[in-house]
């Protein structure tokens, strides 16, 4: 063969090719699904938990001016509101994979499932100390929310809550605070920021399907399994310690509010959603039965008590782990399905 | 219409259609084409490559029926029992996370793991397919039914199609199980962030060479490349050979020869080889449509 003849094909192949690969683009779709992400989830989710950490401040520096029951609650309460809001900016974290910046801010935030070392006994000890809190609580796990939690709602002490929110412990409190609203604050300016749009649309949407995958598996194993019991590693061993917010009975919030999140992703009306993009992939009924799962699970969860400290061995918890764990799978095969590998299955090529 | 399609594709009619398909048209016209640059480089009459004592003999004839037979046995037969690619890749996925744990996903830039996803499917499906074929020579069994493709005495693009249908259910488990496997381990790493390099829907790698020729391996176009080339690509020449009575303990490589030189299996079309096709004398046993559809039975019983 000679080189007149390879150069004679390598032409003819670029000037075939072309003709027999103009794919349909779905480039808008993509766009607008990004952008309305962007406006209607992501900044505002942000926006509405850094405004939530800067009142649960605002309600302990009243506590500490005034150390009555009624701000105690009043702080509890407000550090619930931003628990629910920081769930949803937690589920739905993709600007670690847009920008190598802000991959770790998350886990500056909040330790669930990190510390190898325990945070009660670290903050007790902090307590306990004559040095300036400020200076003890150097780790990210001593100002993290589970650091917060303990210090708002924890006090294994003879005395009440009340007594024992003293000046060192509100401090220690507002130092975890400063330091969520450090990090969050960057999260929403980071959200506010960067042009979701400059990384290729497919790839964006890849890292909103990994976030959903991702919290999909931990809301189901580490959120609920891990308590109940049910995962390998706690096998029939279950423990109300493990629930994401032991002290302030807040997981049941917590679990809400992330399923919420992945149920306004995938669905909200009058947006270009998930089911939207789905529908351009001929993934739709896979989007829906997604949906349909987790609108179940939201259903097992109205029909448990708020407190689920004492209910993690019930039926419904057991119930409620098994439809989360039916969700993640249900992830995966939305994936599988939209590589559309079983087109050629019996193109079985003997040759 | 959609009856007609329904028809059409139980018919294999859709192949024609169907990019994934080796006879897509593009294909079949990128080949009609270099079969054009091939008669003109060699100065051959083009009216040669249409000559009727091919593409009407016995044999050719017996393919075309046959396609249609075993279209009809594929989809009615195989399809329902095949295994599919997303049941590998499920449970390809559960064993990685009950071996490794639960892996967060690895972020990347997309165009690598697209790259990596679609060189690891290209390379591990074409040896794949390569062990395949080359036990279906080696196993006595295997063989028996293998034979329906080498028993063909003429190669026209559809020959490629005559494939009995139990080979064709090995090579739907073979594509089911590497696809499925590959496909699960990415995904245990990369998520969502994965996809396959392609042009109208098929691998980038596969398409090229459909597009540069694949139809000329079952053809009388013998067209080999240079000795150095094809000790990585299987030429349609080598491919040839294999066809032949003396040639089928070699060249068993579906893209790549790179597989055939590594286990000691290549024939270079450089050698001047006599090109009789078939099964030689066996060929008789091959004469009609039941005959390749049973006569693997047959052959296995007699022996049992």
């Amino acid at each position: 063969m000679s080189y007149k003849t390879i150069t004679l094909s390598l032409l003819y192949l670029m000037l075939v090719s072309p003709l027999l690969s103009a794919a349909p683009s779905k480039k808008d779709i993509q766009q607008e699904f990004l952008q309305a992400l962007q406006e209607q989830i992501l900044i505002q989710d942000s926006a509405e938990a850094l405004r939530n950490i800067q009142q649960v401040k605002q309600s302990l520096n009243t506590l500490q001016r005034a150390p009555t029951q009624r701000t105690l609650n009043q702080a509890q309460s407000h550090f619930a509101q931003f628990i629910v809001s920081w769930k949803a900016v937690e589920t739905a974290y993709i600007l670690g994979a847009l920008d190598d910046n802000y991959i770790d801010h998350p886990r500056f935030i909040d330790y669930f499932h990190q510390a190898k070392e325990s945070i009660p006994d670290q903050l007790e000890k902090a307590l306990a100390s004559n040095k300036p809190v400020e200076k003890i609580l150097f780790k990210y796990s001593t100002k993290s929310i589970n650091a917060l939690e303990y210090l708002l709602f924890a006090n294994p002490q003879k005395e009440t809550l009340l007594q024992a929110m003293g000046t060192r412990r509100v401090e220690a409190a507002k130092i975890s605070v400063d330091n969520i609203a450090l990090w969050l604050g960057e999260i929403a300016q980071g959200y506010q920021s960067t042009d979701i749009l400059l990384a290729e649309n497919a790839a964006s949407i890849s890292q909103v399907v990994n976030a959903l995958i991702d919290s999909s598996y931990k809301l189901a194993n580490w959120r609920v399994g891990d308590a109940a019991g049910l995962t390998k590693k706690y096998e029939g061993k279950p423990s109300a310690l493990r629930l994401e917010y032991p002290f302030s009975n807040t997981s049941y919030r917590a679990i809400r509010s992330i399923l919420q999140t992945h149920q306004k992703i995938i669905n909200r009306d009058g947006a270009i959603d998930l089911l939207a993009i789905a529908q351009i992939n001929d993934a739709e009924s896979e989007v829906l039965f997604i949906q349909k799962q987790i609108d179940r699970a939201l259903e097992i969860l109205a029909g448990m008590p708020k407190s689920l400290t004492e209910h993690i061995e019930s039926q419904e918890f057991k119930a409620l782990y098994k439809q989360l764990d039916k969700i993640h799978n249900a992830y995966y095969f939305i994936l599988i399905d939209a590589l559309k590998l079983n087109a050629t299955i019996i193109d079985a090529d003997g040759d | 219409m959609p009856m007609v399609i329904d028809t059409a594709q139980w018919l294999g009619l859709d192949y024609l259609l169907n990019p994934q398909k080796r006879l897509y048209w593009g294909y079949l016209l990128s080949t009609i084409g270099i079969v054009i640059f091939y008669c003109v480089l060699k100065r051959q009459s083009i009216a040669s490559t249409l000559d009727k004592k091919i593409w009407w003999h016995p044999s050719a004839r017996l393919d075309y029926s046959y396609f249609i037979v075993a279209s009809i046995i594929k989809m009615s037969l195989l399809l329902p029992w095949m295994l599919g690619v997303g049941e590998v890749t499920y449970w390809t996925l559960q064993l990685m996370e009950a071996l490794l744990g639960y892996q967060q996903k690895i972020i990347i830039d997309r165009q690598w793991v697209v790259l990596g996803y679609t060189l690891a499917l290209f390379l591990l499906s074409d040896l794949s397919r390569y062990c395949l074929h080359r036990l279906m020579h080696t196993m006595p069994l295997l063989w028996k039914f293998h034979q329906v493709h080498h028993s063909a005495e003429v190669l026209t693009p559809v020959t490629f199609y005559r494939v009995h249908p139990l080979e064709n259910f090995l090579f739907g488990l073979r594509y089911a199980l590497v696809t499925g496997f590959i496909t699960g381990i990415f995904i245990h790493f990369y998520g969502a962030n994965l996809a396959i390099l392609d042009i109208i829907g098929v691998n980038i790698i596969v398409f090229s060479f459909h597009i540069l020729g694949d139809n000329l391996r079952h053809s009388t176009i013998h067209l080999g490349y240079f000795d150095a080339l094809e000790k990585w690509f299987i030429s349609p020449a080598q491919h040839q050979y294999h066809h032949t009575v003396t040639g089928t303990k070699v060249n068993y490589g579906g893209i790549l020869s790179l597989w055939d030189r590594l286990f000691g299996s290549l024939r270079l079309s450089s050698h001047k080889d006599h090109y009789h096709y078939g099964l030689g004398e066996i060929a008789t046993r091959f004469n009609s449509v039941w005959q390749l559809l049973l006569r693997p039975f047959a052959l296995f019983k007699k022996e049992s």
